[in-house]
């Protein structure tokens, strides 16, 4: 048995608590909701491959697309939008399962409707560049 | 290990569909590792190709995973320390990925 069982069966005394990791506190949650924490993360995961996967796109693959600063500005800006977006998925994870351990509601995040506008505003950027220089 | 757990009986099929999830990311990872060793050979840069079997590693890691379904049986322990350490390192791989290109490709552009 690992300790994080343990810190669910057994009750913890007042004093010890402070000495608890975040994810030693709480009750264990159902493992259907731990699993389903498990696939948002691998989710965010897959979205952020895609868009490193983007970038080395434009960067290889796009070579009469705009100007090579234009290129080289696009494939910056995916990378580090990939690059953020694969840490917070352990962020979001970790936020989510402390909620359910303390059967806390889920956290909310701004960071849905912020990479819809993202994508939106760079397919439309896209396609504008496709058609002045394709 | 998996040999001895007992098959999954959850209706939801959460732990297949759970393993499903890493394999297709694992998939994904070989993915971006083949565009990543493309840039590297064709500029010829380290970082490229270190970032490559970065994530042809995580690829391998998320398929092995992936094909560890049975551990998941019902009322076991997801949220251990290794566990958590897993996710924690698949995340850091992708940061480390990414910001190894971003320097790659500022220093092609420099040079």
């Amino acid at each position: 048995m690992n300790s994080d069982s343990c810190a669910a069966k057994t009750p913890v005394e007042p004093d010890k608590k402070k000495d608890l990791k975040w994810w030693q506190t709480g009750s264990r949650p159902d493992y259907r909701f731990s699993l389903a924490n498990e696939r948002t993360f691998l989710a965010w995961i897959r979205t952020s491959l895609a868009i490193i996967a983007g970038a080395i796109g434009i960067d290889q693959f796009a070579s009469h697309l705009g100007s090579p600063q234009l290129r080289l500005a696009l494939s910056i800006i995916l990378l580090v939008v990939g690059g953020i977006l694969g840490g917070i998925a352990y962020k979001r994870w970790a936020r989510a399962e402390l909620a359910m351990r303390h059967q806390a509601d889920l956290p909310l995040s701004l960071l849905l409707p912020f990479l819809a506008m993202f994508i939106a505003l760079l397919s439309a950027g896209l396609a504008w560049l496709i058609i002045a220089f394709g | 290990m998996s040999g001895q757990t007992t098959p999954s009986k959850d209706p939801g099929l959460q732990p297949e569909r759970t393993g499903l999830a890493w394999s297709r990311t694992g998939f994904l990872a070989f993915v971006v590792a083949c565009l990543s060793l493309r840039v590297g050979l064709s500029a010829t840069t380290v970082g490229d190709v270190l970032a490559a079997l970065l994530l042809a590693a995580l690829g391998c890691a998320c398929l092995h995973r992936g094909h560890q379904r049975p551990r998941y049986s019902a009322g076991e322990e997801v949220v251990t320390t290794r566990h958590r350490w897993f996710l924690l390192a698949t995340s850091s791989s992708l940061v480390i990925a990414a910001t190894i290109h971003i320097a790659m490709l500022l220093a092609r552009h420099i040079h």
